[in-house]
């Protein structure tokens, strides 16, 4: 456990007074899981009011809060079975995969940013048809983003047909000989046409001497005729990496699949950043680092425990510092340090 | 009726022709006679042979057989659903429902594009445009064939709806059945009459099919590679992750090994507590209160969830099976 979590505590019940927790729709149905020590420590609650969630979170103040994407007839009844499941929403997870020395890492965060737009515009509005109106966007709070898409049609697909979905965003299973067989065009649809359109393109670009002729060659493609583009597959699969959703591991993978996981609630705190989960309105001009930032300018004296290089927060610089330094920090970055497990706060 | 339409009923007994045609004759579970429970029975046993070949003989008698033969196919159908329900066997069913599927998907394709068109919009909000039908991805979803060429990746997906031609339409029906038959749940404290018990215990005696449920002693050197590896990744120091815990968990519950055996192997993890695994253990054998037993998954479903290690050894699509197979080869 963070050795400042009663700090912290502290720090999130007050944000938590002053603005209080949105319910999610349907919050009657949905279970609840809350942690301090890891990102779940215990589930299987549920609440009927608005109220009583926001009381929730001022008495308890946990650290960590997530909810089910599933609805539940008995959200808070064990084991999951007795539940009686209703449906569920459609959720991606996409996290940046950092390995950066940065605490506050913008690009990694926005590659995670990047497929979550092209989840949402080559995939879900075009090929599976969904409402713009029903998409919607969180940052998580930490590294990445979550994308909801909640229908009445998407409530009853099964577990099976889930997992259907995630192949399908990473072209598994994709049978690259029967596109090239014929028949595929450039305004096929899914996965042929995408792919069609990417060797026409390629051709197009391409100085290669094989696609010297280039309008000749493009009317053949254009036709339906791949000749150019048989034998080795590493074509095939430079483009194909190219196309993809990079969903990440199957960690992530999972989180679309498995209707029974709790999800991060927003408008809560997350205890490793204190940075806030909100839905995203405008991704494209969406920055975590100041947009989810939402504590208070005052100074607060912290020590530091670890070697921090330099970070950015609400477009200000910090750092580096090294350990053992003593720093007095606008309240939202010291704050930041403390649930990284970075520094511990000196003036309570 | 007339008999081409009884034909009908009697070539595709899932549609609402069918149902209603046997609600106008009055029959039903309790108006059954025995010799119709055992046309039942028979079905079933026919049924676990070669598919191909139970779909070809049906072909074959239909479009001449008379009506004898045309209302005992429309009564057995009903009756075998209940009695393979009833084995609790899913390897029965998943046999039974291969067979009707294949026969279904047989009968369909000497159809015209109409009445096809009539029998999948009974199921689907299916519409036909510019020569194609269009099903909605949900639907198409929930009953997807598993065969790579019917990977949502490999068909043509467009504003939420799957492009299919009539050989597709008519898999996607003959899948619809198949998990109906699969998915019929049937308590026997419903079953009043006793012939269907009867000829429950008739068909559980023929069970040459089936893995056999006590596999003997456990056997290290048949695992699987992706138990294998899990097996070792528990004995080193590594923290082994939530998901190759489970599978693994669930296939020791399969291969019987004594829970205290099994709690052993988890020891050697840097955060191991033993209440903890006990705990999970006992749910995985299907011990706590909910008595749901988790099946091992299937090697598809082992891909996705990240913990498929397979070698060349792997010639199955499941964990057990390769354990059942190894155990016997070692034998």
């Amino acid at each position: 456990m963070n050795p400042a979590a009663d700090f912290i505590r502290k720090k999130f019940r007050e944000y938590y007074q002053k603005k209080g927790v949105v319910a999610p729709d349907s919050m009657e149905k949905r279970e609840f899981g809350f942690g301090n020590d890891k990102k779940i420590d215990y589930r299987h609650l549920s609440f009927t009011k608005e109220e009583e969630l926001k009381n929730y979170f001022i008495t308890n103040t946990p650290l960590y809060a997530s909810f089910s994407s599933a609805y539940y007839e008995f959200p808070s009844a064990q084991p999951m079975n007795k539940k009686n499941i209703l449906g569920a929403d459609l959720i991606f997870e996409f996290d940046a995969e950092c390995h950066h020395d940065s605490l506050t890492c913008s690009e990694c965060l926005e590659k995670a940013k990047q497929n979550t737009q092209r989840l949402i515009d080559d995939f879900l509005i075009p090929d599976f048809g969904f409402d713009r109106k029903d998409i919607k966007v969180a940052f998580s709070g930490a590294r990445g983003y979550h994308v909801y898409v909640v229908n009445d049609e998407v409530k009853h697909l099964n577990s099976d047909a889930r997992r259907a979905i995630v192949d399908y965003l990473q072209a598994k299973n994709l049978d690259i000989k029967s596109i090239i067989r014929g028949g595929t065009t450039l305004a096929s649809k899914g996965w042929r046409g995408r792919l069609a359109r990417a060797a026409h393109q390629y051709a197009k670009e391409s100085t290669d001497k094989k696609f010297e002729e280039k309008e000749f060659i493009l009317k053949k493609i254009s036709e339906g005729n791949y000749d150019l583009f048989r034998g080795p597959h590493s074509f095939w699969s430079k483009i194909l990496s190219e196309q993809v959703v990079h969903l990440g591991s199957a960690i992530d993978q999972s989180v679309t699949i498995d209707i029974s996981r709790l999800i991060r609630l927003p408008s809560t705190l997350h205890g490793g950043s204190s940075l806030l989960c909100k839905y995203v309105d405008n991704l494209d001009k969406f920055d975590p680092f100041r947009d989810a930032v939402v504590f208070y300018n005052p100074p607060m004296k912290i020590k530091l425990v670890k070697d921090v290089s330099e970070f950015v927060l609400k477009e200000q610089t910090f750092g580096p510092f090294k350990a053992g330094e003593e720093k007095n920090l606008p309240e939202y970055a010291a704050l930041y340090l403390i649930c990284k497990e970075s520094a511990l706060p000196l003036s309570l | 009726m007339a008999l081409e339409d009884l034909r009908f009923c009697a070539k595709y007994p899932f549609t609402k022709e069918a149902k209603e045609y046997l609600d106008f004759l009055k029959i039903n579970v309790d108006t059954l006679d025995d010799s119709m429970i055992e046309a039942g029975a028979t079905r079933v046993t026919d049924s676990l042979g070669d598919s191909s070949k139970y779909a070809r003989d049906r072909l074959e008698q239909i479009s001449k057989a008379k009506e004898p033969y045309l209302m005992n196919e429309l009564i057995s159908y009903p009756v075998s659903k209940i009695l393979v329900s009833l084995t609790e066997d899913r390897s029965l069913k998943k046999k039974f429902a291969t067979a009707e599927a294949q026969k279904v998907y047989l009968f369909l394709q000497f159809e015209d594009d109409e009445t096809l068109y009539g029998i999948a919009k009974q199921f689907f909000k299916v519409q036909k445009e510019k020569g194609a039908f269009l099903v909605p991805f949900q639907e198409y979803l929930n009953n997807m064939p598993p065969e790579k060429e019917y990977a949502l990746v490999n068909v043509e997906i467009d504003k939420g709806k799957v492009l299919l031609d009539k050989e597709k339409l008519a898999k996607l029906i003959s899948q619809y059945v198949y998990n109906g038959i699969l998915n019929t749940k049937i308590d026997k404290k419903d079953v009043k009459n006793k012939m269907f018990l009867f000829f429950v215990d008739e068909l559980k005696k023929d069970r040459r099919y089936a893995i056999p449920e006590d596999l003997g002693k456990v056997e290290f050197e048949a695992f699987p590679p992706c138990m294998r590896k899990i097996y070792h990744d528990l004995q080193s120091e590594e923290k082994v992750g939530h998901m190759p815990r489970f599978v693994f968990s669930t296939f020791l519950a399969a291969i019987k090994m004594p829970i205290e055996e099994a709690i052993n192997l988890f020891k050697n993890q840097p955060n191991f507590s033993e209440k903890k695994t006990r705990y999970y253990l006992e749910h995985s054998y299907g011990l706590k209160s909910s008595k749901t037993k988790y099946s091992v998954p299937a090697c598809s479903k082992m891909e996705s969830y990240g913990v498929c290690y397979r070698d060349d050894s792997c010639r199955w699509s499941h964990p057990m099976t390769y354990y059942a197979k190894m155990k016997k080869v070692r034998k």
